[in-house]
């Protein structure tokens, strides 16, 4: 009885791990994978975000418990995994014409520079950080310039 | 594209992945909060840097080099932390192969850590003091009391009258007695003279020049020195040596701050050791790099210092005042005496704090790994101003410990979440300077 029971549990091992590794080559799993990658990107660059935010407002909080390092974590984890499984699936990567985040980049930006030069006049405060920003807006552009259509 | 069966899936994982965001942003935000924290000590390795728990000492006031607690040498140490908790656990890891089990109690004080110094007996008024009582004129000179025996012998040295602080004769045996000064007498060690724009002080027979005039002011009234011109100076050898400015001052150079005791000068690491050890930010005075540089500046001044010798603690409850000098502290028992130990501000501290403690009893937790807590409301002593929590255990019999842990926390309530939104509103105020 007790050898005809263990050759069962081998069996029903060997089988959960044959079946496992046929799961993970399975391209929906591997799609399934890449979605929740996705997700996990979307939730860690929101977070990335609401960090520097947080840092900017009560400086020390996030860095002194190492949350940027965290974040970071988590954001290339999630990036590597996307990178690999996209190469599986041949998931190509499209560059948009439209950049439909970059008023919400600028906007961000704006604050968080501006915020961090307080002790400035307001007037020399705009300045600079509208200087700031358009002076890394024409290096990104020196850099991946525009196509043209 | 997903059919319909991984799509119910995708949803699924989607929905875990969700729900575990939304968990660490509330464990984030309950840590945000309600901070802890931590503090260690490990007996195999007593002189690590890493013990963040410390004067882990003896009943006898000797530091320990093992785990070995012997009958009536139960440990006494401290954690120095800023911030508002409400319960503590510590927790007694015991060496399992060597020890019985452990039972005892752990009481709890909080206060400044030199405040939980032993008391000697009363401070003696300061070197070069003038004193006065009734129609008697006195001068403190290496710790002495030295009678003037005439009013001629103080005209003659040239001692300003209005400098002589009064006193009552109880105070007049605080110090030992010394020789009269005569009309005859040299100028006796610590007298003070103003010479041009220079302060200079007596001391074995050399003059010392103070660094500048803000150090002396911040020592001795000005009328306290007698007034001399240039020649007066060929009658004494000027030492290299400087004087500085009181004990206990606070000096800031560049974006440093430094705290001053004897020759001794202590850079204080960060504005939370500063706020919390008791200073007050208007004290601080700018110097300059010679008044800096007749210092010997000290390792870095952290919320783990005791406060030097020189500083003054004023007991708001019981208003009296009391000194610190080599690790004790010395009440000090006549206003007369106060004055002669000038200071911008006195360190608050409350007389009660050194008699209110909280207690637990010390219970396994696992038995089996030699895992010992005793757990702890703090509210009672939590407002007592300092920074040093002194944990004084009671073991029933002898041990072999392996290590200490200590860990504050805050209660999860309503009135703790409030304080802590107050506290948060608080800094991002004082980060913007609306307050």
């Amino acid at each position: 009885m007790k050898s005809s029971s263990k050759k069962i549990n081998q069996r029903s091992f060997f089988h959960f791990f044959r079946s496992l590794r046929s799961t993970t080559n399975d391209p929906q799993f591997l799609f399934l994978i890449y979605k929740i990658s996705q997700d996990i990107l979307l939730l860690t660059i929101l977070s990335f975000v609401a960090a520097l935010f947080l840092e900017a407002v009560l400086p020390g909080m996030v860095s002194g418990n190492n949350g940027f390092f965290i974040v970071s974590a988590f954001a290339f984890a999630a990036i590597s995994s996307l990178a690999t499984i996209g190469k599986k699936l041949n998931i190509g990567f499209q560059h948009e014409k439209k950049q439909r985040f970059l008023p919400l980049i600028l906007v961000v930006a704006f604050i968080l520079i501006g915020n961090s030069m307080l002790k400035f006049a307001l007037w020399e405060n705009l300045l600079i950080t509208t200087a700031t920003l358009l002076i890394f807006f024409i290096l990104y552009h020196s850099f991946s310039p525009l196509k043209r259509s | 594209m997903f059919d319909k069966k991984w799509n119910r899936r995708y949803q699924f994982s989607r929905l875990v992945v969700f729900a575990i965001f939304i968990f660490i942003v509330f464990f984030v935000a309950y840590k945000i909060l309600f901070p802890s924290a931590s503090f260690v000590f490990s007996f195999r390795t007593p002189n690590s840097t890493k013990n963040s728990i410390i004067n882990m000492k003896n009943g006898q006031g000797d530091f320990y080099e093992n785990g070995h607690i012997s009958a009536g040498k139960n440990p006494i140490f401290e954690t120095s932390l800023a911030g508002d908790f409400s319960k503590t656990d510590i927790v007694f890891n015991l060496d399992e192969n060597l020890s019985d089990k452990l039972k005892g109690v752990v009481e709890i004080r909080k206060s400044h850590q030199a405040f939980f110094y032993p008391t000697e007996g009363p401070l003696e008024f300061n070197n070069g003091s003038l004193l006065k009582n009734n129609t008697e004129y006195f001068m403190v000179s290496d710790g002495a009391i030295r009678k003037f025996s005439s009013m001629n012998a103080i005209d003659k040295l040239g001692f300003k009258k209005e400098a002589f602080i009064e006193v009552t004769s109880s105070d007049l045996t605080l110090n030992p007695r010394g020789n009269n000064i005569t009309e005859n007498s040299s100028y006796p060690a610590d007298s003070i003279f103003h010479i041009l724009d220079e302060y200079f002080q007596l001391k074995n027979d050399v003059l010392l020049r103070f660094v500048s005039e803000k150090a002396y002011l911040s020592q001795y009234s000005p009328s306290q020195a007698i007034e001399k011109d240039l020649a007066f100076l060929d009658n004494y050898s000027v030492a290299e040596e400087y004087l500085g400015f009181s004990d206990g001052t606070l000096l800031s150079a560049d974006i440093s701050v430094y705290v001053t005791s004897g020759k001794e000068l202590y850079p204080i690491n960060n504005p939370i050791t500063f706020e919390s050890d008791g200073y007050l930010w208007s004290d601080i005075i700018p110097a300059n790099s010679e008044e800096i540089g007749i210092y010997e500046q000290q390792k870095l001044f952290t919320i783990d210092s005791p406060h030097p010798d020189g500083t003054i603690f004023h007991t708001q409850d019981s208003g009296k005042y009391y000194y610190i000098k080599n690790e004790t502290k010395r009440e000090i028992t006549s206003a007369a005496v106060l004055k002669t130990y000038p200071r911008a501000s006195y360190i608050p501290v409350m007389e009660k704090s050194l008699e209110t403690s909280v207690s637990c009893s010390i219970n396994p937790t696992f038995r089996l790994f030699g895992l010992y807590k005793c757990a702890s409301g703090i509210q009672k002593i939590n407002n007592f101003p300092g920074n040093s929590y002194q944990f004084a255990t009671n073991i029933d019999s002898p041990i072999v410990l392996d290590s200490i842990d200590v860990e504050f926390s805050q209660l999860l309530d309503w009135n703790n979440t409030k304080k802590s939104l107050g506290s948060l509103k608080n800094k991002v105020f004082k980060n913007y300077g609306l307050n």
